[in-house]
């Protein structure tokens, strides 16, 4: 039985390896060549998980391959459009200018209600306020509202606002991220003003303190009582990253 | 992109280095160990039990080792197959049982010709 545990564990850790060094998009989105790879994976990783008679190598060996052919693949379609459009295919266009495209979805075998599931799903509960609708290669539809129902935006509105950089988190789990401090041209002794001018001595009662692009910070705490704190800790000129 | 690259190239490698290892070691495993048996098989025909006992003893000591690395690429079953003919043969020599002996001999030759046949890199082992 020890035995069996043993393997469930190897094969897990080997058939995580592959998945991740795979890369991000096989955790995201699949497309329809590493949807096959991740289920053809689960069962080469099963069959000898629980047959102690088979080989350990005969679980290894077949998820090496499906790695090797993976790689290949992605390679030849990032450096070969056809052979991309080969593998993936490419996206349709099933709603045009406001108009479905009715002989394209008959080719992709994409029915109404599977459209108008999709744009409900996206929030799109009238058809007439879709200008443009892509069917993606992973399946997924990309919808794009009409001017007029969609959101304005700050250029159209004549605003200025500034652009939202990446926020850095200095403090996790009451851990202070030293690297993150250093990438914003701060060091510790300034975090631990900060924290004393809003009445915190330890850092290890913080959940989490993070600085944003225009010098706001946000703190929250591990106490559940005290409500999430924010105030201007920079001024945004002075914001390096 | 080149971080991919590395990891099909080294993936390529280990499989195909691997594979190679064992076929080669199955070969060279099946071509000893039939060179014995045809000692074994001479010392029986000339009537020399203790000569063959000793040998199929020597061989059971040997046969335990290889049969450890065996099991990392091959069928449990099969190396079983082979380790069960070979404690019979021992125990055909030691009752003096000559025709059941051979008989042993041919199925341990056939067993381990089999585990070699079956990783060899055919077109009947691919289909």
């Amino acid at each position: 039985m020890l035995t069996v545990f043993t393997r469930t564990i190897i094969l897990y850790i080997v058939s995580v390896l592959a998945i991740r060094l795979m890369g991000k998009r096989q955790v995201g989105q699949l497309q329809p060549y590493e949807f096959v790879l991740a289920l053809m994976i689960a069962e080469l990783a099963a069959a000898p998980m629980e047959d102690i008679g088979t080989p350990l190598l005969y679980g290894i060996v077949p998820i090496l391959g499906m790695m090797i052919l993976h790689g290949l693949a992605a390679i030849l379609s990032a450096k070969f459009t056809p052979f991309r459009k080969l593998l993936s295919g490419a996206p349709s266009v099933v709603i045009r200018n406001g108009a479905i495209q009715y002989h394209e979805m008959q080719r992709l075998c994409y029915t109404t209600s599977d459209l108008l599931e999709e744009l409900r799903s996206q929030g799109y509960l009238n058809i007439a306020d879709v200008y443009t609708a892509i069917l993606e290669t992973n399946g997924k539809l990309s919808v794009f509202p009409r001017g007029s129902k969609r959101p304005a935006t700050t250029e159209e509105m004549n605003l200025s606002i500034p652009d939202e950089g990446i926020p850095m988190t200095l403090v996790v789990d009451g851990k202070i991220q030293q690297e993150h401090l250093k990438k914003c041209g701060l060091d510790e002794a300034w975090l631990r003003k900060q924290m004393h001018a809003i009445g915190i001595a330890d850092e290890k009662t913080i959940l989490l303190a993070s600085l944003d692009t225009q010098g706001k910070c946000f703190l929250q705490e591990k106490n559940a009582n005290r409500p999430p704190l924010q105030w201007q800790a920079l001024d945004a000129k002075a914001v390096k990253w | 992109m080149r971080s991919m690259i590395i990891t099909v190239a080294i993936c390529l490698v280990l499989s195909l280095g691997l594979g190679v290892f064992c076929s080669l070691y199955t070969r060279k495993l099946s071509d000893d160990y039939q060179q014995q048996m045809d000692a074994i098989t001479s010392a029986l025909n000339a009537g020399q039990w203790k000569t063959a006992l000793d040998r199929t003893r020597n061989m059971e000591e040997k046969w335990e080792n290889h049969a450890r690395i065996l099991s990392l690429f091959t069928d449990h079953a099969q190396v079983d197959a082979v380790s069960f003919s070979l404690a019979q043969l021992r125990v055909s020599i030691e009752e003096m049982e000559k025709y059941h002996a051979l008989l042993y001999v041919a199925e341990f030759c056939e067993s381990l010709a089999l585990i070699d046949s079956r990783d060899a890199f055919v077109l009947k082992n691919i289909l």
